[in-house]
């Protein structure tokens, strides 16, 4: 499996158009070579159909839905 | 192992929890993650999986923890008899002893960390909301290997790696140090 540069991917992620970022709310989704290589609810089948994208070693990553999803207190800026 | 010994503060930047309100707007919250790295210690070589992800460091849980799924796609062998009982601000939930490899740390370049014991959540992913908590890296063999320094304000994590530095009880703190180096990953 080839790799796939995690910071280029982490950018691609943050520079996501807001109604593309909406489409993934409480999903996981699997980035590598930037793109989104796979997406959906079960971590274990969105790491391994990133991982036959054959794009690179997919970074997974979770797209929260409700502040109240975010663990640990995590505060949310304010509007 | 790829990283510096000596004195160096590396500094991280936090990274970016994602909550998109609507079609128009995300929030993105910051917090003290990386991106890990993670294999199997026990698998074959050559044969062995990764799981890439995001991992927060985490100065309050003495262990790390793993989600299930990502044990389950390292094929990590889960011992019934390592069960036990843990605790966290949350509650108590079960959870399972394991050894994972964290093979490296986005920490400017990536960082060899080893082998880490890690508590596994007894979760089911795709029911339990719990399975949405990041990898954990907790003090026994992270911070026991990096000392570390928060500064929330700046939104920035400084590491130092002291388990292979002979002097380590010698190094200063990064606020006591000329800050050189402004945004991104990068060192003092």
């Amino acid at each position: 499996m080839k790799d796939s540069d995690v910071d280029k991917d982490c950018e691609f992620l943050r520079s996501l158009d807001p109604k593309e970022m909406w489409r993934y709310r409480g999903e996981w989704v699997a980035v590598a070579s930037q793109e989104i290589v796979a997406h959906g609810k079960d971590p274990r089948r969105v790491h391994e159909e990133g991982y036959k994208a054959g794009k690179g070693i997919p970074f997974m990553d979770y797209i929260y839905a409700d502040p109240s999803e975010l663990p640990f207190c995590y505060g949310v800026p304010d509007d | 192992m790829t990283d510096a010994s000596s004195d160096e503060w590396i500094r991280v930047d936090y990274g970016d929890l994602y909550l998109p309100r609507s079609v128009a707007k995300t929030t993105t919250t910051l917090a003290p993650t990386i991106p890990i790295s993670v294999r199997n210690p026990s698998a074959a070589a050559g044969s062995e999986v990764v799981v890439r992800a995001r991992a927060l460091m985490d100065t309050g849980a003495y262990m790390s923890t793993a989600p299930m799924w990502a044990a389950e796609q390292l094929g990590i062998v889960l011992d019934e008899k390592s069960k036990q009982p843990a605790f966290s601000a949350s509650g108590t939930f079960e959870a399972y002893r394991a050894k994972i490899g964290v093979v490296a740390a986005k920490l400017g370049r990536w960082s060899d960390i080893g082998v880490v014991k890690a508590l596994v959540p007894d979760t089911e992913p795709s029911r339990d909301p719990t399975s949405r908590v990041p990898f954990l890296l907790g003090r026994d063999g992270f911070f026991t290997k990096y000392r570390a320094c928060f500064d929330e304000v700046g939104k920035v994590t400084w590491l130092c790696r002291i388990d292979d530095n002979p002097t380590a009880a010698a190094i200063r703190w990064p606020a006591l140090r000329p800050t050189t180096a402004l945004g991104g990953s990068s060192r003092i």
